[in-house]
């Protein structure tokens, strides 16, 4: 066998320490931002039963999903997103108390096509706040999105604000199935982006039979019943029904009691009765897609859109509570400082996961081509439910994905954390003096400044010339006389000054030089 | 030249052993004139009649898949169903030549014909929720778990247990482990002794006999694709044939020009190209007769469906024992199919 590299896995990065402390810095400077709002950490494993993630995130998470069994057997994954591990764990502490604000970070991976800025693993920083409701709370969360990049000195982005509970109160009047409220809920994006003729495509590759091809001309159409199109599909006339069950439970009697295996009779029986009268769904789904394009048109600056909105909300008959609720959050987060010419609302806007449940928003930025969303988030009060809470909370949480910050930082031309490796270089002239090297390196590193000891044994010259190659302020060279002394001798890289203090007040050669403190 | 005097080992091929696939392989392999032939059944290596450093290894096709996508075997034969089941994202196996014209079948979502209200996915997906309302899961079986599992997800189902099932898995539901099966199809017969139907939108893959073949190891070495060329070379040009005559029939006429303009005046018998002409001396003529018009013979390539109308219109131009013959390769000026590995393994210029 040859022994070729191994490789890196597809749509993973290796970062350098050049990318590598740059990430870590944003990381960290987010994490900052969350703790300042008093937000408080928690960790939550990588490693999470598949489970967790198949029963609300939806199909745009379930798609991609890194799912395994491991050695016992166990459907694991590698966890796609942060939210529902942190609401997992908090299911999991009976006693916590409420709100509780905390904030994490860490990888996350998503089986993608790799594309520049996508990665297939990436680093989400986000924060949960459990346990309050209203447009406070959203307006909070949003602003502490939008403080946080500022805080890292980025200026050209653009928060959109959404609330994917409009679509949902449609649906559930409609009384759709839930499986196909779920897949309308999902359609939200794809039918702006690909049209409602794509959307009605996928709707009809799962359900051929209730989406069969419609009438090409409105004129060849059926025209549509009068009366109002919600309220849910009328059964079949009873007597009609009645037949129905009778012929279908002799059939299914004659081919065996088993042969339905761990179905009853009556379930198929009433399905199949459902599925003869076709009609009402149909007009369900219709008048649901066609809401679904209109709420697609409704976004752009927040009084236009929310008034737009509100007509739209009107027409259908559908409560006025999230809009004006979102018209709340809209008035806060201008107290909040986020500028109003960088907010848009989108009507349109979903997150591709099901468990929001009311306001969600996004954070995009110009600099960055197609893969712009730095941030995305929103409430799911039906999480904690979901994943075993007995009653349920009221809750909301956002993430940040670190590396596309860091691009858009990058994209900006923001500086990022480009401090020395190290504010010394510590070099023993000679075999003889290593040791005493060593007790320089660590005087130094106790004094508050980061000590580098060079333990390649080259020579001095060629120590000072990598020094100076690699930007060290100073080097610190030992000779015998300094072991001899016990002293310490500091050479400015910059100035080509030398200074000597005694080992115990090594801190004392950076005295003067107090006003740019920089660890 | 190795000590026994036979040509040293250039290409190891993978032939499948057990299994559907076997008979249709090996006769298809004889078919194009690439007998696979070996000392004795239990001997798990082979030769190819005619065809020089080529070293068979019967294996299953799973088998065959994993070696060579490992490279341990040079190229090979299985189903599609087999690649799409097992194949690994950024491996060295490519697939060289999509379509051998055997062992069709359709991987497909089965459920028991008793389910008179299921004949949807998007049924199937009710009868999974309503399972998971009952704290229950859908169990599925299948010996495509991979397949099986990533096309449920793109449709939207979400929950479901998967029963790994090797052999039998038709026979699940109604033994009681499972309550659907995704499994190949070819002849719909299992699927009917077992009382399951297809739903209809549930065939997840079309799958078919292909030709597979390592594409690090066939990179490396112009002698693994010479031997490769040739091999498709023959798969192609029988694959072409087999839908096609060539027809021969005399005809009278002043010229050969007469009667080819006679033949190309309708559109079945044009022939690939145009008709072959040739004068047919008769006895007669050699005594001495003068034969006005003379004979001809003019052969033609027809496609199958075009068989009938070109008899019919040689005979309507005075064309009689007409002779038909099947085409056992129809080489074109150059390889398709070897032009189409070349593009797979990224050396087509």
């Amino acid at each position: 066998m040859e022994r070729r590299p191994v490789e890196r896995v597809r749509g993973t990065q290796d970062l350098w320490p050049a990318e590598a402390r740059q990430l870590h810095a944003v990381r960290r400077r987010l994490e900052r931002a969350f703790a300042h709002a008093g937000y408080r950490p928690v960790d939550v494993p990588v490693l999470e039963p598949a489970e967790l993630h198949l029963r609300k995130s939806g199909l745009e998470i379930i798609s991609k999903l890194y799912a395994f069994d491991d050695l016992g057997g166990r459907r694991l994954c590698l966890r796609p997103e942060l939210t529902a591990s942190v609401v997992r764990a908090f299911v999991a502490q009976p006693a916590a108390r409420l709100p509780a604000k905390v904030y994490s970070s860490g990888p996350v991976f998503r089986y993608e096509r790799p594309s520049k800025g996508r990665y297939r693993q990436f680093t989400q920083a986000g924060v949960e706040l459990i346990g309050a409701s209203g447009p406070l709370a959203d307006a909070e969360a949003i602003g502490l999105a939008a403080d946080a990049l500022t805080g890292l000195g980025l200026r050209d982005f653009r928060v959109v604000v959404g609330h994917v509970g409009i679509l949902s109160e449609l649906l559930s009047k409609l009384g759709l199935s839930g499986r196909l409220r779920a897949q309308l809920m999902d359609s939200l994006e794809p039918a702006r982006r690909h049209g409602l003729a794509a959307v009605r495509a996928g709707l009809r590759e799962l359900d051929p039979e209730l989406f069969e091809p419609q009438p090409a001309t409105a004129a060849d159409a059926p025209a549509p019943p009068e009366g109002p199109p919600e309220g849910p599909p009328e059964g079949p006339p009873e007597a009609r029904a009645g037949q129905v069950r009778v012929a279908t439970a002799g059939l299914l009697g004659q081919l065996g009691a088993d042969s339905l295996g761990r179905r009853s009779e009556s379930e198929v029986v009433e399905r199949l009765l459902r599925k003869l009268e076709p009609e009402a769904s149909r007009r369900a789904a219709d008048r649901a897609l066609d809401f679904i394009a209109a709420l697609g048109a409704v976004r752009g600056a927040p009084d236009e859109a929310l008034a737009a909105g509100r007509r739209l909300l009107r027409e259908y008959g559908l409560e006025a509570a999230p809009l004006e609720g979102l018209e709340e959050t809209v008035g806060l987060l201008d107290g909040f400082g986020v500028d109003l010419d960088h907010l848009q609302i989108d009507l349109g806007l979903s997150r591709g996961l099901q468990y929001y449940t009311g306001m969600v928003f996004e954070i995009d930025h110009g600099g960055l081509g197609t893969e712009s969303q730095l941030c995305g988030g929103g409430r799911y009060d039906d999480l904690f439910r979901a994943l075993g809470g007995r009653t349920p909370l009221a809750a909301l949480g956002f993430a940040f994905g670190v590396e596309r910050v860091r691009l858009a930082l990058v994209a900006e031309g923001v500086k990022l954390d480009a401090a020395p490796v190290a504010d010394v270089l510590v070099v023993p002239a000679g075999a003889a003096q290593a040791g005493y090297a060593g007790r320089v390196a660590k005087a130094i590193r106790q004094a508050g400044r980061r000590a580098d000891l060079d333990v390649t044994g080259r020579s001095l010259r060629a120590a000072l010339a990598y020094a100076d190659r690699e930007g060290y302020p100073a080097v610190a060279v030992v000779g015998a006389a300094e072991a001899e002394a016990g002293t310490v001798r500091l050479r400015d890289m910059v100035a080509g000054i030398e200074r000597t203090a005694p080992l115990g007040a090594a801190g004392g050669l950076w005295a003067d030089a107090a006003g740019e403190d920089g660890a | 030249m190795s000590r026994n005097g036979a040509v040293s080992e250039v290409l190891r091929f993978g032939v499948p052993r057990g299994g559907r696939i076997e008979g249709p392989a090996n006769e298809f392999l004889s078919s194009c004139g690439l007998r696979v032939r070996r000392e004795s059944d239990r001997q798990l290596t082979a030769t190819v009649s005619g065809l020089a450093g080529v070293t068979v290894i019967l294996q299953r096709q799973r088998d065959i898949m994993t070696q060579v996508a490992d490279g341990r075997v040079d190229i090979g034969i299985c189903g599609l169903d087999t690649v799409h089941e097992h194949g690994v994202e950024g491996s060295d196996l490519v697939v060289l030549y999509p379509d051998l014209g055997f062992s069709y079948s359709r991987l497909s979502v089965e459920v028991p014909d008793s389910w008179i209200d299921v004949s949807t996915l998007a049924d199937l997906s009710d009868v999974a929720a309503g399972l998971r309302e009952a704290g229950q899961e859908l169990r599925v079986a299948t010996s495509f778990p991979n397949l099986a599992r990533r096309f449920f997800y793109e449709k939207g189902i979400t929950h479901f247990a998967l029963v790994p099932t090797e052999g039998g898995v038709e026979a699940a539901p109604s033994v009681g482990f499972a309550d659907c099966v995704v499994d190949l199809v070819s002849t719909g017969v299992t699927l009917r002794e077992n009382h399951l139907k297809v739903l209809r939108n549930g065939v997840i893959l079309e799958s078919v006999a292909c030709l597979v073949g390592n594409r690090r190891s066939l990179n490396a070495s112009a002698e693994k694709r010479e031997i490769t060329r040739h091999i498709l070379e023959l798969i192609e040009a029988r694959l072409r044939a087999q839908d096609y005559f060539s027809v021969t029939a005399n005809l009278r006429g002043e010229s050969e020009l007469e009667v080819a303009r006679a033949l190309l005046a309708a559109p079945a018998t044009r022939g690939m190209r145009g008709p072959t002409v040739s004068r047919v001396f008769t006895g007669a003529e050699l005594d001495g007769a003068a034969a006005e018009p003379h004979w001809f013979a003019a052969t033609i390539i027809v496609g199958a469906h075009t068989l009938q109308p070109a008899i019919d219109h040689l005979r309507a131009v005075g064309g009689s024992g007409m002779s038909v013959v099947p085409v056992r390769y129809l080489f074109d000026a150059h390889s398709h199919a070897f032009e189409g590995a070349l593009r797979v393994l990224g050396l087509h210029r």
